[in-house]
């Protein structure tokens, strides 16, 4: 037997191909457009389209209560991307059969990292962990997490390399409160991966991350972890648990409270200063050297129309910023300089982080899955 | 005789190879069962199967003797098996068997083949792919650009 000429995308029936790519993660989707014509038309199809997950589907978006009469405590919103159909997405994560509320700590590829809030309205140490995917329904709960309230958790997981995740949990030395900034004099580590089943504890060393922003964004690229600490970007890599520091493009930078992103293979760094933003990306990540690929002021925020960058689209050259008094959201498009309003944000409200979301309809290592 | 009691019916591969199965084997084909449904005939039923090939369609009914007597099996025993049954299979076999699932609603097999084929394809480059399935890139270098810029269009 031998598919002579087989052009498969001639030869399946549009609904088979249909199926096999709506099994693949949105980052192999936006390259096979690439592949021919065949391929790029029936994807760019509508019947195709919805079918499909997006490059990104939506953010949820975590804040803190500051409402007076109100006890403070962590609210969790989730906003879709307008053109994709969101009842795709159980983002409520009742799906789960915990009787206890989940707020989401980390976004990887299609999965998300929750955990309960238990008698606070924090995560914590009882807090149970789960990683589940929203689109597919599926769940697992993480077992022995000794974890503290302060601790990181990151999710890596990339379904172009295996339908394994990895759990990172990043444990402080000398630390306050969660989850405001505090200083700290280094970490350990512990890693779980769902190949295993089991936690490893690994050794840093001690010069490694000081001090630490709340994880809000990492970047898991190449095998590696991302995430920035005060003095610099702490890189894991998941498969030897070696750690180093990529030096940040000018000093005390993190201090601005940036954020990682990543594009094409590259590591990316978008940062404000006053009325200005900056994206940097680091072309040589041997040699840790930078360069700035955007300088940007935006001279209509005034003093009072601040704003703030959030996060990086996930699969574009795209920032998303939150903007003024009312509390807008816009993507800013670093190439052609385009503006687009989002959503708007609720306001009395302090904003912890957005969590990008992709949504990802393959196979993936949850143990619990439920039928669609 | 064990065959007596139970139903068969003969299935006829493109290829004209006539293979007879027991029905319930032969059902877990939705376009099959239909057919037997609609037909009314309990006795003797030829059932031609076209564009399946005897190669392809006894790899086929090893997938649906199978899955027809699932009851008798753990559920993780199937899965196991399953995962060998596409493992085996080389490229040219898993094109044929999506193939054939498709024309002969074979849910699972086809499930099966989808994420087989998702499993070999995701993390490819383009030319990969194209390597892989033996797809023309009639894209010319300037038209390839042109799409991995408007991709990036689709957020604004």
């Amino acid at each position: 037997m031998e598919i002579a000429n087989g052009d498969l995308a001639r030869r399946f029936p549009d609904d088979l191909l249909i199926d096999i790519f709506s099994r693949l993660p949105a980052k192999s989707l936006s390259r096979f457009r690439c592949v021919s014509k065949a391929w790029s038309s029936l994807m760019a199809e509508p019947y195709c389209r919805s079918k499909l997950p997006p490059a990104m589907a939506g953010f949820f978006f975590l804040s803190e209560t500051r409402d007076y009469g109100v006890r403070p405590g962590i609210q969790q919103f989730y906003f879709p991307v307008p053109d994709y159909h969101s009842a795709a997405i159980d983002a409520s994560l009742r799906f789960i059969p915990s009787p206890k509320k989940l707020i989401v700590l980390s976004s990887s590829n299609g999965l998300l990292l929750c955990a309960t809030l238990n008698h606070s309205s924090y995560p914590s140490s009882s807090s149970d962990i789960y990683v589940c995917n929203p689109a597919t329904r599926s769940w697992t709960l993480i077992p022995n997490v000794a974890r503290s309230s302060h601790d990181s958790l990151i999710l890596a997981f990339d379904p172009e390399i295996s339908p394994h995740f990895t759990l990172v949990l990043v444990k402080w030395r000398t630390i306050q409160r969660w989850p405001i900034i505090v200083e700290s004099d280094g970490f350990e580590l512990e890693t779980f991966s769902s190949r295993t089943n089991t936690w490893v504890n690994s050794q840093v060393p001690r010069e490694l991350g000081c001090g630490i922003h709340f994880p809000k964004c990492h970047v898991y690229l190449n095998g590696n972890v991302h995430f920035l600490s005060y003095n610099g970007i702490v890189v894991i890599h998941l498969e030897s648990k070696v750690c180093h520091k990529i030096e940040m493009p000018f000093p005390a930078a993190t201090r601005n409270y940036g954020v990682l992103g990543m594009s094409c293979g590259s590591l990316l760094y978008a940062v404000r200063a006053k009325r200005e933003m900056q994206v940097w990306m680091l072309t040589d990540y041997e040699k840790h050297k930078w360069v700035m690929r955007k300088r940007v002021v935006f001279e209509f925020f005034n003093l009072f129309s601040r704003f703030d960058v959030f996060a990086f689209h996930p699969d574009a050259d795209i920032v998303f910023l939150k903007v003024g008094r009312r509390e807008e959201l816009v993507s800013y498009n670093w190439i052609n300089g385009r503006m687009k309003l989002v959503c708007s944000l609720r306001n009395n409200m302090s904003k912890l982080c957005l969590l990008v979301f992709s949504s990802y309809l393959g196979e993936d290592a949850l143990e619990h899955k439920n039928c669609v | 005789m064990v065959g007596v009691k139970k139903k068969m019916v003969t299935l006829v591969s493109s290829d004209g190879v006539e293979f007879v199965v027991e029905k319930r084997v032969a059902e877990q084909s939705l376009f099959i069962k239909n057919a037997l449904n609609e037909g009314g005939v309990e006795e003797k039923v030829m059932i031609p199967i076209p564009k399946v090939t005897s190669d392809t369609l006894s790899s086929v009914l090893e997938y649906c003797e199978k899955h027809a007597s699932a009851t008798e099996f753990q559920e993780n025993e199937i899965e196991e098996w399953d995962k060998e049954y596409i493992e085996k299979a080389d490229l040219d076999l898993l094109y044929y068997l999506l193939q054939a699932s498709y024309s002969m609603s074979i849910m699972g097999l086809m499930e099966l083949g989808a994420k087989k084929v998702a499993s070999l394809i995701r993390g490819k480059s383009p030319q990969e792919i194209r390597e892989l399935f033996n797809i023309k890139n009639d894209f010319t270098p300037e038209q390839e650009e042109e799409i991995r810029r408007e991709m990036q269009w689709n957020y604004e």
